[in-house]
This record gives C-alpha cells, structure tokens and sequence, in this order.
C-alpha cells in the first residue's frame, strides 16, 4: 500500500508533481500566478496575448529546471515565475525596440544582419518543427527525453521499452541521423 | 591535432556541456583554429537546440490546451438538467398565467351572454341592401347563428366566475336553446393612460371569435346603416347611455408592445374611455369596414359582441367602462 503524502504547502505539491512528470502542476501553477503575470505584462505595454506567452514560456523554463534537477527551491514557485517573466518581458521588448529601430533607419530591413538572423532562425526552427513530425512517435520521443527532458538512457530504456540503455543509445544514434538526413532534404527543397 | 568534431559523441557531450574543465579548455583550442570544426560544433548546437525548443513549444501548446480545458471543464450535466428543468417549469406557468402579455383571461359566463342587448342607432348612411337580425323576446342575438364554424377551445382562466354562476347559466342557455360556440372573451389588462386620475384611458382588448353567422345574419334598418362606408360609427346603447364608436386603422399602427397576438385571438383592438363614449379600433389590413356588415352588441357591462361582415367577435372590456358613469 502507497502511503499518501501530506504536503505541507502548495508548492511542495506542486514540485512533487513536476517531479513525477504530472504536467498538471503547470496547470495549477498556472492558476496560481496569471492574474499576477497579467498584470505585470498589461502594464508594460503587453497584450493579453503577451500574457500568454511569456507565463507558458516561464512555466515551461521551471519545468526544465525541476526535471533535469537543476531547481533550487529558494523562494516561493510564484516567485521564480514571476522573476522569470520579468526577465523574458524586458528582453522580449528590449529586442522590439531594437527591431523598431532598425526599421526605421534608410536601410532596406533585408540587408540588416540582425532582421536577416530573426529570419533565419525563424526558418530553421521550422524546418526542424516540419522534420520532427516526419521522424515517428518512437523517435520524437526519444529525442525529446534525451535532448530536451535530459532523462538518463536507463529510464529512457524503461519507459519507451528498450532492452537497456546501450539499445536506447543505439536507437538515439539512428533517429539523429534520421532528423538530419530528413532537415537536409527539407532544407534542398527550400 | 585530429578534427574531434567527427567523433558524434565527444561533438554531443561538448554542445550538452558535459565534459570536464580541462578537456573542453583543449578542444576549444581546436576550434579556434578550425572553421569546419566550428560549422560542425554550430550545426550540432542548432540540430539540438531545435529539438529542446520543439519540445517547449509541444509543451506550451499542452498547458494552453489543459488550461482551457480546466475554464470550459467537463459539462455538468445533473446541473444543466437541473437548471433546465427549473427553467421550463417558470416558462411553463409564465405562459399558463400569460405573464409576459401582462393579460388576464376571463370566462364569460353564459347568464351574461344571455343578457345580450341590442346597441341602438347609429348615425352612419344605410347600406343598399335591408337585412333583419333574429333577435329573441329581449333583443338579444341568438347566438345559434354563431353556430357552424369551429371556435377555438375553451381555456380556464384565473378569475372564473363562481360555480353557481355558471350553473345558473347553464339553465339559462338550456331554457333559451341558445348554443354557444365559445364562452371565452379575453381581456388585457389596463394600459396606463392620460387624464384619468390614476386610472386607464385605454385598453387592449383581443377578441375571440365565437363563431360564424355568415349568411344567416340580418340587420335592422338601422344597424344595417353601420355597412355603409365611414371609417367610424358610432352606436349609442341607450341602456348605457354611453357611444361606443368602431374605427378600424392599419396593423401598421398597432404600438411595438402590443403586436404579439396571443392565439386564438382573432385581431388586435384597442378601447379608448373619452368623456362622451368609447372608441373600439379595430386593427386589420384585411377587413374594410366599409365593405362590412357591423353590429355591436352590448352582452354584459363588460363584454362586447361585435359581428363583422358575420364573423362574430367577442370582447372583454373593464367592467364598468360600458357604464354611463362620468369621468371623474
């Protein structure tokens, strides 16, 4: 029999939930700091929309964070979401107010390097977006717990149903170089 | 040195940043000396970098999704049942008690249609044709000639009149073989008007039609005068002392709150108290009132019978508005 836990506050729970990768602690966290986030984003020339974004962009920064065991339960989870936001806000506008800048200058936009690499970048992650929904469930998932979850190759094994973590790793190897080969044909056809 | 940009692994560990100090420091002395090493080191950086933030992005359009799941959330059903019962329930006996027609139902019993009386002259020109109305020994129109055309059911209202009543008239009806199509004149209620110390000036009332005398129906010399082309007659009821004078005006014409005409109700009429007597309009855009036989019959201080061209409709009025009393 699992005894249930008691959790001593919100966050506690929260954490815990991240930890066993429920995703509804973003849900609840979300409930928890938008009216906070909204506010902060409205008053800073932001748009519901904006609210939006940079609060799904924090919760999923924390997310990272608690999984990969890289979080530091310092303050409260409001708190780290809130000092995130911040901080994506006043990048976030600060790389409009240079955008707007630029636009203004007698250059032609196509010929500044910085709009040129907002291009770029912005083609590339499609490009990648387009080759990730051709590679197959088994190898998006795969790629996305190795890369991007940063889970170790055992629990990989376990959970996607490889024989060990060698096998994992092999597999790994081959749906890298499916992603590449599939992001070079795509990048042939543009 | 070798290029160690070709061994995947190292090239991987070194872009996830997992490799000691001292190794790292050594192959970025490589790098700076090697531009295909770079392009390798980038192009890893972006191949990975792309998949964390195709991850991300996955999972923002996760949260967004669970989120709006949690503000729309599963429909409750027992609750919506439970609403929508309560619902039809207070839509039910609002339409049963008419609330929304600000209307009241009366049933007229048959003693007073019994007491029907003939309204007198009236001052408009004579029609051509000279047409006797049956009347029984008081003057009263027998309403058998009402007879043949189905008249819409009889509806309870909410101000029956007493049981004995209608016993009474019941006998009534049975001594007199008078056969009654309908019993059921609708009233509205008072419409606030001008100049009547805190009384109404006007009233809408909706006829019913309590049956059909087409063909069968024929006037008085004087009555017959009410088919002749005006636009208004008048008909002084020398019981009551009081005119009553119909007009007939375009649907058109009818105020925006009144245009809902509850069923079985045949036309829209509106009755206006002056000091000297009372205006029936009568609202239609298919009846000519110049092309009309019209009669009006008093039936009881307060109900009308008016017969149009035959067509037979009757009217409950406010008691008391076909009483000769002044306006205060």
């Amino acid at each position: 029999m699992t005894p249930s836990l008691l959790f001593l506050n919100r966050d506690a729970k929260i954490l815990h939930l991240m930890r066993k990768g429920d995703e509804e602690a973003l849900v609840m966290l979300y409930r928890d700091t938008r009216a906070m986030v909204a506010s902060y984003i409205t008053r800073n020339s932001g748009s519901p929309d904006d609210t939006e974004d940079m609060l799904q962009e924090a919760l999923v920064i924390l997310w990272e964070r608690v999984r990969s065991g890289k979080f530091e339960h310092t303050a409260k989870l409001s708190t780290f979401v809130f000092a995130t936001v911040r901080n994506l806000w006043s990048r976030r506008l600060a790389r409009m107010r240079r955008e707007t800048a630029l636009q203004e200058t007698a250059d032609p936009p196509a010929n500044d390097p910085l709009l040129l690499d907002n291009l770029i970048e912005k083609e590339q992650h499609e490009l990648l977006r387009q080759a990730m929904t051709r590679i197959g469930e088994l190898c998006r998932q795969l790629l996305l717990l190795f890369y991007w979850e940063e889970r170790p190759m055992e629990e990989i094994a376990s959970r996607l149903g490889f024989a060990n973590a060698d096998t994992a790793k092999s597999k790994k190897y081959q749906c890298k170089k499916n992603l590449e080969r599939i992001l070079k044909s795509l990048m042939d056809h543009e | 040195m070798e290029h160690w940009t070709r061994n995947p692994e190292l090239l991987e560990q070194y872009v996830l940043d997992r490799l000691g100090n001292s190794e790292r420091v050594s192959l970025d002395e490589h790098l700076r000396e090697c531009d295909s090493c770079r392009k390798a080191v980038q192009d890893e950086k972006d191949l990975i970098f792309g998949v964390k933030r195709f991850g991300r992005e996955e999972m923002k359009q996760r949260l967004a999704a669970r989120v709006q799941q949690s503000h729309t959330g599963p429909i409750p059903w027992p609750h919506v049942v439970s609403v929508a019962a309560v619902l039809l329930i207070v839509v039910g006996l609002g339409i049963y008690n008419r609330w929304w027609w600000g209307e009241s139902t009366l049933v007229l019993s048959e003693k007073e249609i019994g007491t029907t009386m003939e309204t007198g002259k009236t001052d408009l020109p004579l029609a051509n044709e000279k047409r006797e109305q049956p009347t029984d020994e008081r003057g009263a129109v027998p309403l058998e000639t009402a007879g043949e055309t189905p008249s819409p059911p009889l509806r309870s209202g909410h101000r029956d009149r007493p049981a004995e009543d209608r016993a009474e008239a019941e006998n009534l009806r049975k001594k007199e073989s008078v056969r009654l199509e309908s019993r059921e004149l609708i009233a509205m209620d008072d419409v606030p008007g001008e100049g009547m110390k805190g009384e109404p000036s006007q009233v809408w009332v909706e006829g019913v039609i309590v049956g059909t005398a087409a063909g069968k129906t024929s006037m008085d010399e004087e009555t017959a005068r009410a088919a002749a082309p005006a636009s208004t007659r008048e008909f002084p009821s020398p019981p009551l002392q009081r005119r009553i004078a119909v007009s007939q005006k375009p649907t058109k014409e009818i105020p925006k709150m009144q245009q809902v005409l509850q069923p079985g109700a045949t036309m829209r009429t509106s009755l206006e108290r002056s000091k000297d007597r009372l205006n029936l309009i009568i609202y239609s855009d298919d009846i000519t009132l110049s092309d009309q036989n019209i009669r009006v019959n008093v039936v009881a201080e307060d109900s009308l019978l008016v017969t149009i061209n035959g067509l037979q409709i009757g009217y409950r009025i406010p008691r008391g508005w076909l009483q000769a009393t002044e306006m205060k």
